[in-house]
């Protein structure tokens, strides 16, 4: 075994660098949160300070503590409200993004397909969401169904754009490689395409988490007796100032909420991403 | 040149026209040469003198359009079905995703083996080329040498009877690619698989093979093709001998030749 002393002196050095780069991602995170929720609280600082330096009145702008007291205040309406909020906003995330992932499939597997469909996505995409949303609640009643289907459009196109160039990056000698072994189209997909394309798909939910909200939110503000954005036009309408931003912070709360899930499950699902440095590398 | 009746590889007459965007290109044109059972052969030649192209209808990536190619006495196709034969291309092609154990064991996995005897012919691999400890490491954590010893490995698990290697070392350091050398043809004697090895070093084809084949320019065809002579088992150390230099000083002068 004339190979075995260079392979024990090859095999410490590229195992410490990889601890050592783990440790400096973790710290460089910590880092990158911390100073995050340090400009935020500065921010909030300087609003406090400002509005009550300048005594602007509350229909103006409320300090956020006055914010934070009427979220406590009104916390039941607010719970009561997120909760068709939520489940439209999450149904439209599940239903937009399922039905790009497979059409992105199909578009991989069909040019075809692609060249006839393609040109339909992006006509989707350019309808104006706000006129499109008045004429979803006439066709389809004023339940759920219609804000989850405009959180669902929200969220579809990002994702069909993403998941589409994750699923053909693969390079030339990794198709050329999988040919060699005989691998079936089917084999093809599971064990290659579909997990090098996770990256970018992550990528495209982070984006579908915070406008399935706000396409929810939408979808409520043009037509709902509940929800998040019911209570924006309610409270607008009642001139509870006070209330409306809170309902706004609650919404912001849960678009974060929504985004930082989707962050938490591309550490699970997608680990190797950590070690290497981006799609395909 | 004997090469008994079935041999581990062989092209007759063997060409190959690119469908060009700017008009077709003739890559190779008329290449006869036979790879016999545990025979190591080099292909070097000027760059793109078609090597690669050469490679990649041994491998049933591409389809001759002149002449045909026989790998252990049937078409490439049905060898390739029947995994006769393994590649390992220029850049290792690992799934970063995998540990090095799972990538190792892929070419099982698809040819849908059970898995305790994918693990147990994807540690015997790692093993043999020296990556033992590392079957737990994502890419990644890996060197470049090391990433192409796991490409090598995974070559292996199938026990072919033939090995395409595509300038494997080509991307690692020089001394790296030394070491690597050596743990090749380690690897060789002990598996006797046959080997098509594309490189453009000199000293790399003088040290490694039984046989150096020079292609000339394009449209490549074959221009010499030189036995190698030396001992073997052969060690590091013959790289620096007079033998291998003068071995190394007539491929030269050929290789030159063949680019004029």
């Amino acid at each position: 075994m004339r190979a075995a002393p260079g392979v024990t002196g090859a095999a410490a050095r590229p195992a410490a660098p990889g601890a050592g780069r783990r440790t400096r991602a973790v710290v460089r995170q910590a880092r990158s949160w911390l100073g995050g929720a340090l400009g935020v609280l500065l921010l909030l600082g300087l609003w406090e300070w400002a509005v009550r330096a300048l005594s602007v009145p509350v229909y103006l702008l409320p300090a956020p503590s006055v914010i934070w007291a009427q979220v406590r205040i009104d916390a039941a309406l607010l719970w009561r409200n997120l909760q068709p909020t939520l489940i439209e906003a999450a149904g439209g995330f599940v239903l937009g993004n399922a039905v790009a992932i497979l059409l992105a499939a199909l578009f991989v597997h069909s040019p075809a397909v692609q060249r006839a469909l393609f040109p339909l996505a992006i006509g989707l995409r350019t309808v104006p969401l706000v006129a499109i949303t008045p004429l979803l609640l006439v066709w389809l009643g004023g339940g759920y169904a219609p804000k989850v289907v405009i959180a669902a459009l929200i969220s579809f196109f990002p994702t069909l754009v993403n998941m589409t160039r994750g699923l053909s990056a693969l390079d030339r000698q990794a198709l050329d490689l999988l040919h060699t072994l005989s691998a079936s189209p089917w084999q093809v997909f599971w064990k290659v395409r579909w997990p090098s394309s996770l990256p970018y798909l992550f990528s495209a939910l982070k984006i579908a988490a915070t406008s399935c909200v706000l396409g929810a939110v939408i979808a409520e503000w043009i037509g709902a007796d509940r929800g998040l954005g019911y209570l924006v036009v309610a409270s607008t309408f009642e001139f509870k100032i006070a209330r409306l931003w809170a309902t706004i912070a609650v919404t912001s709360a849960l678009a974060l909420a929504a985004f930082l899930a989707v962050v938490l499950a591309e550490r699970v699902f997608v680990p190797w991403r950590d070690a290497a440095d981006g799609p395909g590398a | 040149m004997t090469a008994p009746a079935a041999a581990a590889l062989e092209f007759r007459g063997c060409g190959y026209v690119y469908p060009g965007s700017d008009g077709p290109v003739e890559a190779v044109r008329a290449v006869t040469l036979a790879v016999a059972p545990g025979e190591l052969v080099s292909v070097i030649g000027p760059s793109g003198c078609g090597k690669s192209t050469l490679l990649r209808l041994a491998a049933d990536v591409l389809r001759p359009t002149s002449g045909s190619v026989s790998v252990a006495g049937t078409t490439p196709d049905a060898a390739r079905r029947a995994r006769r034969f393994s590649v390992a291309f220029q850049d290792p092609v690992l799934l970063p995703w995998r540990t090095v154990l799972d990538n190792v064991a892929l070419p099982l996995e698809i040819a849908g083996r059970p898995p305790a005897e994918r693990r147990a012919a994807a540690q015997r691999t790692i093993d043999l080329v020296g990556l033992s400890g590392f079957e737990r490491a994502r890419p990644a954590q890996l060197s470049g040498g090391m990433r192409q010893r796991a490409a090598i490995a995974r070559a292996l698990t199938l026990q072919p009877a033939l090995l395409l290697m595509d300038e494997p070392f080509g991307a690692v350091d020089e001394l790296t690619r030394d070491r690597l050398n050596g743990e090749l043809l380690d690897v060789w004697q002990r598996t006797g698989a046959a080997i098509l090895f594309v490189t453009h070093s000199i000293e790399e084809a003088v040290f490694l093979s039984d046989r150096v084949v020079v292609l000339t320019r394009r449209p490549g065809t074959v221009h010499a093709s030189i036995e190698v002579d030396l001992p073997r088992p052969r060690r590091l150390e013959i790289k620096r001998t007079r033998e291998a230099f003068d071995r190394s000083a007539r491929l030269r002068l050929l290789l030159d030749e063949a680019s004029r």
